[in-house]
C-alpha cells in the first residue's frame, strides 16, 4: 500500500479503491501492474481516500489520471468508460456538503493551488463492494487486462508525447 | 422527486470520489394512513464480513486491517486497535510511547475537526442555513470567511497532515502503532519544527473559535436556531474523560452522564459489555447501540430512554471541562452562552467541534515541550499469552470500541467493532424524525425535507465510510417514504 508518492513529476496515475473490499480495489490492482513500467516517468499513488484530500494528492502535477471503481447499475460490470471533469458539472452536486472533482478544482482555483490542467477518469464498472474480502471477482479479473492497456494507453499518450 | 435535474446525466455521478469521505446513507421514513410521519430512521449500513475476515488472522494486523477499512479516521482505527493489543497482552506502553500516540492522535483530530468545521459543515452554519442552494457549498464558504482565510486552512490542514505522515510512517494509513508501544520516536532535533508547527496550530484554533463567534455567535438568527426545539434531544451522553473529569480523546474512562447532567456511570473500556447492548429494529439489519442499565424504549429522549450521544456535543457533556486553558475558556464561554450543562442542541456540535479544535491544538503545543516525548524507550514487549483485549479511542465522530479475542498464539476467533457514527445512530434517527414530522403532513413532501434532515445529521459529522467503500455511482443520501402497509412509495436521493 503506497500513500502519495515521494517525488512531485508531471504525471500522476492516481488510483482510487480499497484493497479490502473485493473489486473496490480493482484500480489499486491495475496501478501496482504499471508500477514498473511507469517508474521513471509517472507518479503512482494508491489511495483509498478522496474528496477533498484529493486536493493534496493533485497538487503540483500537471496532468492527471485518476482510476476508480464505479458501481451505476447503468452498464454491465466490467464495463470500462472514461470521464474528464467536465462531466461532473456543479450542479450534480446535489447536497451542500456533497462537494466532488469540480468543488476540488474549483477550490483550488479559487485559492491559487496549482493543480493539473488536464486531468482524465477511467472507471470500471463492478457490482459488488460493500462486503470485506480480499482479491478480485471473476468479472472484474476479466475486464482488468482491457482496463490497464486503456489506462497505460492514456499514459503513453502523455508520457510518450 | 423534488430534485429534477437528477434524472439528468450529471446527477448520476459515476465517478464522484468525495463519496469515500461520506458513504452512504439511508433514511427510511414510515408514514401512516394520512399520510403523517409515523416513524423515521436513519441507517448506517453494515460492515459486512468484518468478523469472517478478521477470523484466524494475526492480531497484530489488526491496527493495519482496521485503519484500511475507513478512509475517513484510518488513524483513530489503528490507535483503537493499537490500544486493543496493548489491553490484549496486558502490556502498558512507555510513557515516551503513550506521548508519541498522543501527539499523532491530537494532531489527526485538529485536522479532521477543521476539515468538518470548513468544508463539510461550514456551508451549515458559515454560509448558512437560509442561503441560496447555490452559494451552500464550499465555495460559499470561502466567499464568506474570505480567501486568505481559505489558504490558511488549507495550508494549516497540510502541514498537520504531513506530520501525521512523518510521524506515523505513512499519512493515509499509518503505521507507527504496535502492542506495547510505537515503531518510531520524536527526536530532539524534530522539535523546533514541531513547535512552531504547534504555536501555529494554536493560533489557528482560536483564529477558529473567532470565525465562529463573528459569523454564527452575532448572528442572533444562528443561535436561535442553535437552541430550538426543532434541533434539541434530552438523551444520555458517553465520552472518554482522564482522571481529572476533563476531555481526552486518546485515553482515560467512559463516562456517560444523564440527561440532567449527572454522572450515570463510568467504565473501563473492558468492562463496556456491562453498559452497552445493541437492539435490532425488526425492518432492518441495523443495530442501534443502548444502554443496557436504563433498557430501549424505542426512539425517544428523556432519563427512561438507554439512547445515548456521543462525539463533541456529549464529550463535553461528559466532561467538567476541558484539558487545556484556552479550550477551558471557550469551554466556560459555550456553557454560559447556551444556558448551562449539559446542552442538548444538536447544533451546538459545531461549536463543541471547534472548542476541541482548540484543546487538540493546545495538547500538541504541551507535548512538544515535554522533554519526555523525545525518550528512547518506545516498546513495553508484550510476554503475557493473549486472550481479550478492548481498546477504545474518542474518534473525532464519538466513542469508538474495538475488541479481540485470539487463542493463545494470537490468532483472532472474535472481532467486533461499535463504530461512532453507531453509537449516535438512535439520535441521529431521532434528528431525522424530528424533521421529518415538522416537513411531511398529508403524504406530501416539503422541498425543503432534505436540507432540513441533511441539517439535522450533518452536525454530528456522520460517517458511514467503515462500513460501505464508497460506491461512486450513488448518491450518499437516500430517503425511502413507505406507506401504512409499508411499502416503498416513494425515494429521494440525493
Amino acid at each position: 500500500m503506497t500513500d502519495a508518492p515521494a517525488r512531485r513529476g508531471e504525471t500522476l496515475l492516481l488510483a482510487l479503491g480499497n484493497p479490502l473490499m473485493g473489486d473496490d480495489g480493482v484500480a489499486l490492482v491495475a496501478a501496482r501492474a504499471l508500477r514498473r513500467r511507469y517508474r521513471e516517468n509517472v507518479d503512482i499513488c494508491e489511495s483509498p481516500v478522496a474528496g477533498f484530500a484529493l486536493l493534496d494528492l493533485l497538487t503540483s502535477y500537471r496532468r492527471a489520471l485518476i482510476i476508480d471503481a464505479s458501481r451505476t447499475g447503468r452498464v454491465p460490470p466490467g464495463t470500462i468508460r472514461e470521464f474528464t471533469p467536465s462531466d461532473f458539472s456543479p450542479d450534480a452536486t446535489a447536497s451542500p456538503h456533497y462537494a466532488g472533482l469540480p468543488d476540488v478544482l474549483a477550490l483550488g482555483r479559487t485559492l491559487d493551488i496549482s493543480l493539473p490542467c488536464e486531468i482524465r477518469i477511467l472507471g470500471m464498472e463492478i457490482d459488488e463492494m460493500d462486503r470485506l474480502h480480499e482479491g478480485l471477482g471473476p468479472v472484474a479479473a476479466g475486464a482488468l487486462p482491457e482496463f490497464i492497456k486503456r489506462t497505460s494507453s492514456i499514459l503513453d499518450s502523455w508520457v510518450l508525447e | 422527486m423534488p430534485t429534477g435535474a437528477q434524472q439528468t446525466l450529471p446527477r448520476r455521478i459515476t465517478i464522484d470520489p468525495i463519496t469515500r469521505l461520506e458513504g452512504h446513507g439511508k433514511i427510511d421514513i414510515f408514514l401512516d394512513a394520512k399520510g403523517e410521519v409515523e416513524k423515521a430512521f436513519y441507517q448506517i449500513p453494515e460492515l459486512r464480513g468484518f468478523e469472517v475476515f478478521s477470523l484466524g488472522r494475526p492480531a497484530e494486523d489488526m491496527p493495519q486491517i482496521t485503519s484500511r477499512i475507513c478512509g475517513v479516521c484510518p488513524t483513530a482505527h489503528h490507535m483503537a486497535a493499537t490500544k486493543a493489543l496493548d489491553d490484549l497482552y496486558r502490556v502498558d506502553p512507555p510513557p515516551t510511547a503513550k506521548k508519541v500516540r498522543e501527539l499523532i492522535y491530537n494532531t489527526f483530530m485538529l485536522e479532521d475537526h477543521a476539515l468538518h468545521v470548513y468544508i463539510l459543515g461550514g456551508p451549515d452554519f458559515i454560509v448558512g442555513p437560509d442561503a441560496p442552494k447555490a452559494k451552500r457549498n464550499v465555495l460559499g464558504v470561502i466567499e464568506t470567511v474570505g480567501i486568505e482565510t481559505g489558504k490558511r486552512v488549507i495550508t494549516m490542514r497540510r502541514r498537520l497532515r504531513e506530520l501525521i505522515a512523518h510521524l506515523g510512517g505513512k499519512v493515509i494509513h499509518p503505521v507507527f502503532g504496535l502492542p506495547g508501544g510505537v515503531a518510531r520516536g520524536v527526536s530532539p532535533d524534530e522539535i523546533p519544527a514541531l513547535k512552531s508547527l504547534a504555536d501555529d496550530a494554536v493560533a489557528f484554533a482560536l483564529f477558529t473559535l473567532e470565525v465562529f463567534r463573528k459569523i454564527v455567535l452575532a448572528n442572533d438568527k444562528y443561535v436561535a436556531l442553535i437552541t430550538s426545539d426543532a434541533f434539541t434531544h434530552h438523551t444520555y451522553s458517553m465520552g472518554l474523560v482522564d482522571a481529572a473529569n476533563k476531555v481526552n480523546f486518546y485515553d482515560g474512562t467512559v463516562r456517560v452522564t444523564d440527561p440532567s447532567g449527572k454522572e450515570f456511570t463510568r467504565f473501563a473500556p473492558g468492562e463496556y459489555l456491562d453498559t452497552v447492548a445493541e437492539h435490532v429494529e425488526p425492518w432492518s439489519y441495523v443495530k442501534f447501540p443502548f444502554l443496557k442499565k436504563v433498557g430501549w424504549k424505542g426512539f425517544t429522549d428523556g432519563p427512561d430512554s438507554g439512547i445515548y450521544s456521543v462525539a463533541p456535543l456529549a464529550r463535553l457533556n461528559v466532561a467538567d471541562g476541558m484539558a487545556t486553558p484556552e479550550a477551558q475558556k471557550a469551554y466556560e464561554e459555550y456553557v454560559a452562552t447556551l444556558g448551562g450543562k449539559p446542552v442538548h442542541h444538536t447544533l451546538a456540535n459545531h461549536w463543541a467541534r471547534v472548542i476541541e479544535m482548540i484543546q487538540a491544538a493546545e495538547k500538541i503545543r504541551e507535548l512538544a515541550a515535554d522533554p519526555l516525548l523525545t525518550g528512547k524507550e518506545l516498546r513495553t514487549l508484550p510476554t503475557e499469552k493473549p486472550t481479550r483485549g478492548i481498546g477504545i479511542v474518542e474518534a473525532p465522530r464519538g466513542t469508538l470500541m474495538h475488541h479481540y479475542e485470539t487463542d493463545e498464539k494470537g490468532l483472532i476467533t472474535k472481532a467486533n467493532l461499535i463504530v461512532a457514527t453507531q453509537n449516535n445512530a438512535g439520535r441521529i434517527s431521532m434528528s431525522v424524525e424530528k424533521a421529518a414530522r415538522a416537513l411531511i403532513h398529508g403524504g406530501k413532501v416539503d422541498d425543503g425535507l432534505l436540507n432540513k434532515i441533511e441539517m439535522a445529521f450533518r452536525a454530528y459529522d456522520p460517517c458511514n465510510a467503515c462500513s460501505t467503500h464508497a460506491l461512486p455511482g450513488q448518491m450518499p443520501l437516500t430517503i425511502r417514504l413507505r406507506n401504512a402497509a409499508g411499502d416503498v412509495e416513494k425515494v429521494i436521493e440525493r
